[in-house]
């Protein structure tokens, strides 16, 4: 008897630290990082943002290199490093990540930045297993940081030190976060659970307790405080205090992730208790529940083990009946969903779902081929590793894409290449460079013979060239009535002949006065009708020169271009070839993964099975020596 | 009896929560293979826009419009037109994910194409549900002279609480 409770409560221990194990990591998904505001300054900035909060984050990270390499992004500097650097280590990139974050070290980044580059290489050395390296990373963070990235630093200082099993430095780090956060739920979550592990339970199950009963907004905290009575619940079993064991099971909600695991926890909280008929109730419930998890089919067994012990051996005898049957069923399908991944069908629903877009392509538990039944795999499906292989191949199927894209574009290239230098080859004989030459010589040489003229008139104050066109014609005139009156002098009428005179000096003389007294502004005007003359003939020099350059550099930039665009085709082609592999490989990978899985499962309700068959057995002996069962 | 079908059930649901496949180092040299690829790949690419950019678009003909909102509590962008010199040079459907791109910051690059130099019309159709739900149409030009560079216009719906409506702003980025 006291090695049976031994064995009993030993397991019960190892439930509840394992349930109390699993849910370490999860503290900084809700990253602070991403909840920073952004100023955009760049436009090229903001693009590359839009793609990432649009789900191309591939996209973000191509245009962040291009902006900086290209000085578009002259305002956001500091922020397109750690940006980059942050969407790197999401893109499951951890050593481009680890090079960024120390490059913008060794540059010297501003005290805010830099403190935010330790804090994701503490990440990223964390996400690899690297702890020594993350608390090194960690020290390097100032004391006198903003809120929030000291919140975020001793949430990833409080995992690191878990992850090394010192639980307790672990906990006294996590008694120092601020009260009242967003993040509270997570950090008393963990914080109970490093104080379970060093041995401080009365407050560890207070801790616990408060998430067990916190208002949870969302379903992620609200299966956190599942997860957290749960886990006391067992805890409790342990310590042999099934009452207090029983209330946390019950506050755990029926139709929630954790409702199995509360129910089987139910059930024994009764029958530690001696009361089987109370613990059939639960484990009842939770026999008619689809085969999702351990705890269901425990349940199989849990059922006629308490109709064993009412001595209802006639039930018991049919609920081994049914757990063997459906044992056997699930065991054929296991068999046909193991043949079915290993003849490659895993992967058929995938490959229809893919789109040309990162965001699209994704991987839910509808797409498995029916014969793998989801049941059978949600744990492996949900679970980090997985999922990270999903990400990989996800990842590598965009890869593939957008190679296939870039190929049709180099063929588009090469297509406007060739029809440009065809465009080319009919316009030269039009850009003949001799005549364009001939033509600015003839300009060249008119532009000196108004230059000659203007020195000639200021030289000799020839008033007659500065007229206007106005004037010339005044003048004109007035030597036309110059020539009559000495052609007919003899034949006027003297007094008419000195009144006509007269008018004539008069008008002569108002005209020269006119434009004697003006002399420098008309040279003026002419002074810079040619220095813009002299404008428009550079300008034209620069433009025969400009296109001079590109006639004969052009043959040169197609034959640039067709060399760049044939080695990036190749490039392309070989790329496609290893993504390809890599797409293979990953997805061998996956379905060993996913074999595995089925074949522990396999084992595992063979187990069950031949455990049902024997207590049938039992059950049968006992009929025969007592008569009870038929 | 009773000793081994509890053992085993609490046995089986320990490992039943975090029973899984770990990595192993085929995975590893996997991962290490994959991160390669990505790294070879995001150059590729880096290279090829570059290479697209000079060749499609040359900086002296270059004109790229950007689209940006702020708040958006008075209207939600359904879909944008987008006109220059009076041709459709764009017209653009957005998602619940791009609007929430958008309202988080950033910038959608909305079109990139050739101009000739001289004075140019740009022409800007908003759609969507604007005050108190009911259906919205408004439209914006702007008028700009194209040199011999690049240029870059963003178009920025913002929120103008005096009048509680929309308001649809065109600017040139230095």
């Amino acid at each position: 008897m006291m090695g049976k409770q031994f064995s009993i409560i030993n397991a019960i221990r190892l439930t509840a630290l394992c349930l109390l194990v699993v849910s370490c990591g999860s503290v900084l998904a809700k990253d602070y990082f991403d909840q920073k505001e952004i100023v955009v300054k760049d436009p090229f900035f903001g693009d590359a943002l839009y793609d990432y909060y649009s789900g191309n984050t591939f996209e973000a990270i191509i245009k962040l290199i291009v902006g900086k390499d290209l000085g578009r992004v002259p305002n956001h500097m500091e922020d397109v490093d750690i940006w980059l650097g942050s969407l790197y280590l999401s893109y499951g990139m951890h050593y481009e990540a680890e090079a960024v974050f120390k490059r913008l070290i060794k540059e010297g980044a501003s005290p805010e930045i830099r403190d935010r580059a330790w804090l994701q290489l503490a990440k990223v050395r964390y996400q690899k297993g690297l702890y020594e390296d993350a608390i090194r990373a960690i020290e390097e963070i100032q004391e006198d940081i903003p809120k929030d990235l000291k919140g975020a630093t001793q949430l990833q200082m409080a995992n690191v030190l878990m992850a090394r099993g010192e639980y307790q430095q672990a906990a006294d780090m996590l008694l120092k976060f601020p009260k009242n956060d967003q993040f509270t739920p997570y950090v008393n979550y963990n914080l109970g659970v490093a104080l379970f592990r060093s041995d401080r339970q009365i407050e560890g199950t207070e801790y616990l307790d408060a998430v067990g009963l916190s208002r949870a907004e969302d379903e992620e905290l609200r299966a956190l405080r599942d997860k957290a009575n749960i886990a006391l619940g067992y805890v409790l079993l342990a310590n042999d205090d099934y009452p207090r064991a029983k209330a946390y099971f019950q506050r755990v909600r029926i139709s929630g992730p954790f409702s199995n695991k509360a129910l089987l926890g139910l059930g024994w909280s009764d029958a530690f208790q001696q009361d089987y008929r109370r613990a059939l109730a639960p484990w009842l419930e939770l026999s008619t529940r689809t085969l999702s998890d351990a705890a269901v089919y425990e349940s199989l067994l849990a059922v006629p083990y308490a109709y064993e012990r009412l001595k209802a051996y006639q039930q018991s005898m049919q609920a081994y009946e049914t757990a063997i049957n459906s044992f056997s069923d699930d065991l054929n399908r296991l068999n046909l969903a193991i043949e079915t991944v290993k003849k490659g069908k895993l992967w058929e629903q995938l490959l229809n779902n893919i789109s040309t877009r990162e965001s699209k392509i994704t991987w839910e538990l509808e797409d498995l081929p029916p014969e793998v039944e989801s049941r059978f795999v949600y744990t492996l499906v949900s679970g980090n590793s997985f999922q990270q292989s999903i990400d990989s191949l996800r990842h590598l199927i965009y890869l593939n894409n957008s190679l296939s894209k870039q190929a049709d574009n180099m063929d588009t290239f090469q297509y406007i290449l060739d029809l440009r230098e065809e465009t080319y080859k009919e316009r030269l004989p039009k850009l003949a460079p001799e005549k364009g030459d001939h033509r600015m010589a003839l300009l060249k040489d008119e532009r000196n013979l108004y230059m000659e003229e203007y020195r000639r008139i200021e030289r000799e104050g020839d008033l007659k060239a500065l007229a206007t066109g106005k004037e010339q014609l005044q003048i004109e005139r007035l030597e036309k009535i110059q020539d009559i009156l000495r052609r007919h002098r003899h034949e006027m009428d003297p007094k008419r002949y000195r009144e006509t005179l007269e008018k004539y000096r008069l008008y002569s003389g108002l005209l020269e006065w006119e434009i004697g007294t003006s002399i420098a502004p008309r040279l003026w005007r002419i002074r810079k009708a040619i220095r813009e003359l002299d404008k428009e003939l550079e300008l034209a020099t620069r433009q025969q020169q400009v296109l001079q350059r590109a006639r004969l550099g052009a043959p040169r930039s197609f034959e640039g271009y067709g060399k760049k665009i044939a080695g990036y085709s190749k490039k392309i082609q070989s790329l496609q070839g290893r993504v390809q592999d890599a797409i293979d490989e990953q997805k061998q990978l996956m379905e060993r993964q996913v074999i595995g899985e089925l074949e522990t499962l396999r084992q595992r309700i063979a187990s069950y099975l031949d455990q049902a068959k024997f207590a049938r057995a039992h059950l049968l002996d006992l009929g025969a020596t007592q008569g009870g069962v038929n | 009896m009773k000793k081994f079908i509890v053992s085993i059930s609490f046995f089986l649901l320990m490992f039943g929560v975090g029973y899984g496949y770990s990595a192993d180092d085929q995975a590893k040299t996997l991962d290490d293979k994959v991160q390669g690829l990505k790294k070879e790949v995001m150059e590729l690419n880096r290279d090829l826009f570059i290479l697209e950019e000079e060749l499609l678009f040359p900086t002296s003909t270059q004109v790229a419009v950007f689209l940006s909102t702020d708040v958006g509590n008075f209207f939600r962008l359904d879909s944008v037109e987008l006109k220059m010199d009076d041709k459709v040079v764009q017209n653009y459907l957005y998602t619940q994910q791009e609007v929430e791109a958008l309202s988080r910051g950033g910038v959608q690059k909305l079109w990139v194409g050739n101009v000739k130099k001289g004075k140019r019309e740009l022409v800007a159709i908003f759609r969507g549900p604007g005050p108190n739900g009911r259906e919205y149409k408004r439209g914006t030009s702007f008028v700009f002279e194209k040199g011999s560079g690049t240029k870059y216009i963003e178009l920025k719906i913002t929120d103008k609480s005096q009048k509680l409506q929309p308001e649809f702003v065109v600017r040139e980025w230095e």
